[in-house]
């Protein structure tokens, strides 16, 4: 018997598009997460307030996925669940987007949606 | 080299809402990235199994945070699946059905060790062995915790850091329960350092702080407040960030679990990762608990549990709520659970002010705007009870009163119940 490579499916979707039971991953227009931003840049991730959009670009540099800010600055970089997957999708040419949950204690919460193609 | 040996696992909560692959091994990596990097410009290792479909999400998380990432092979996705933050998890698949991994032996220089679910957890017949010459060992199985020497693992300098009932366990399972006042801490400590032969043993005890063992010394680190608190993970960070300035950095142990408890609260307080550097200079603006607990459950301070409690919804919540304040160290009056239904009004009131009076503290279920809890709150300002609202959905406008009068209210469950407990064992 193999392992459970489906995982559990009690919680369905709860934290995002990208979770689910470990089963398929859903198309990239309905990949949804909510994550912290990584190594949140000083003098700007700590000016950011909910409802900020930052526009997120693959890098060629040690982080995968950056956010950047409507000026082209990096806030910081983004691990959410399913990351290859949302890889995979920004190479494709689809484009999301991390909008500012909340910005406390040098905590940014960000929820990343398609933003389109 | 600092090598990080620890679990990838998927971490589910409802509330607050959390979904992602951490687990001990990826969290005490990422925490400890950028203070490994800063004094040895080296990255962290990081040793931790992934299915096959989860390898590229592990490794690009890791390259994230600057950590080198061996992903060796797992079968089962491994879930730790929690309704809210302070709740016991459930496990998916249960322990007992996970495959075990490969055998495989780890060799490496300085190493933070994590138990791993996908292993046995007994010496010999473990898969995973694990060879070092300075180590940090993380029990991490609770009631079940394996005492290092029957691990399997080997190493020459050894540091074990263990909650409490971690800790209780391996005196346990090593026969040690009969020594004088194994109940303190600080005699735990003491007792496996001589016992497990190991250079430094640290037990936590939550709100208590730290008892940090060295041969012929016995030191308190305490624990901070936060404004925040989110519960997943601190015990990661503390044993990691223990590990990178002990075991890599050569750092003395008790400066070193010193800022491991800092450690553990800033990531409490912001879920940051990594871990910052100026963790000295943030020690300055944080107030350590002074808690002791009454080991007599008499003289703990009771904290008065109000809300609603007409439908299953409510006396569900209730329910864990007073069990996890209970964990806190405090006693809870719970008029559902401590005066029940049915009575006159005459004898429920009266028997509910009586509790209310007894309190140190009230913990209060907003949402609803319940006449009986609110009546409660007014009572317990009056009487300059403080009180630690919980709401998620009333508006500041409804809390008006509340809020002017000094009620503290929060959004956060977990923040909710530690701020009360606090408040409480503080009097």
């Amino acid at each position: 018997m193999g392992g459970s490579e489906k995982g559990s499916s009690d919680f369905g979707n709860i934290g995002g598009s990208g979770g689910g039971g470990g089963g398929d991953p859903p198309s990239c227009p309905l990949y949804v997460a909510r994550t912290q931003l990584v190594s949140p840049v000083p003098g700007i991730a700590d000016k950011l307030s909910a409802g900020d959009k930052l526009t997120l670009e693959l890098s060629n540099g040690s982080s995968p996925i950056v956010a950047k800010t409507s000026e082209n600055k990096a806030a910081g970089a983004v691990a959410p669940i399913r990351m290859s997957f949302l890889v995979d999708c920004m190479n494709e040419g689809n484009r999301y987007t991390a909008t500012v949950v909340s910005a406390i204690s040098g905590a940014v919460t960000v929820d990343i949606r398609w933003e389109g193609q | 080299m600092l090598s990080v040996i620890g679990g990838y696992y998927r971490e589910i909560c409802l509330e607050p809402r959390w979904d992602h692959l951490y687990g001990s091994g990826m969290r005490a990596a990422c925490a400890v990235s950028k203070i490994v990097q800063a004094g040895t410009s080296k990255q962290v290792e990081l040793h931790t199994w992934a299915t096959a479909s989860q390898r590229r999400d592990a490794e690009m998380q890791a390259q994230t945070f600057g950590v080198a990432a061996n992903v060796h092979e797992r079968q089962d996705q491994i879930e730790f699946q929690y309704d809210y933050g302070l709740a016991q998890p459930r496990l998916y698949p249960s322990p007992k059905d996970i495959i075990r991994v490969d055998k495989v032996e780890i060799r490496v220089e300085n190493a933070v060790l994590f138990s791993l679910l996908e292993d046995s957890p007994a010496g010999s017949s473990q898969h995973v062995k694990v060879t070092a010459d300075t180590l940090v060992y993380d029990p991490q199985a609770e009631e079940s915790s394996i005492p290092w020497t029957d691990c399997g693992h080997s190493c020459r300098r050894l540091a074990i850091v263990a909650n409490f009932a971690e800790a209780a366990a391996m005196a346990k399972s090593l026969k040690l329960s009969t020594t004088p006042n194994i109940a303190h801490p600080q005699v735990l400590a003491q007792t496996l350092l001589a016992n497990q032969q190991a250079e430094v043993v640290i037990v936590k005890n939550g709100a208590e702080g730290a008892f940090v063992a060295t041969k012929g010394d016995i030191h308190h680190i305490p624990s901070y407040k936060t404004r925040f608190v989110f519960p997943f993970g601190s015990g990661d960070i503390f044993t990691s960030v223990f590990g990178a300035y002990w075991a890599e950095l050569g750092i003395d142990p008790v400066l070193s679990a010193q800022r491991a408890s800092i450690a553990a609260a800033v990531h409490s307080n912001s879920r940051t990762l990594p871990i910052p550097l100026n963790l000295d200079s943030l020690q300055g603006s944080m107030s350590p608990l002074k808690i002791s607990r009454a080991k007599d459950d008499r003289r703990r301070p009771f904290v008065y549990l109000a809300g609603p409690l007409f439908t299953f919804p409510q006396r569900w919540f209730l329910t864990q709520i007073r069990h996890r304040l209970g964990q806190q160290g405090v006693n809870v009056f719970s008029p559902l659970h401590d005066v029940g239904v049915g009575k006159s009004d005459v004898a429920i009131a009266s028997e509910d002010l009586e509790g209310l009076e007894k309190s140190a503290v009230v913990f209060a279920i907003l949402d609803g705007l319940d006449s009986g809890t609110l009546f409660e709150i007014g009572y317990a300002v009056a009487k300059k009870i403080p009180v630690v609202g919980f709401r998620q959905v009333a508006t500041d406008g409804d809390l008006t009163m509340l809020k002017g009068s000094g009620c503290q209210i929060e959004s956060d469950l977990p923040t909710a119940i530690y701020h009360a407990a606090w408040k409480a064992l503080e009097q």
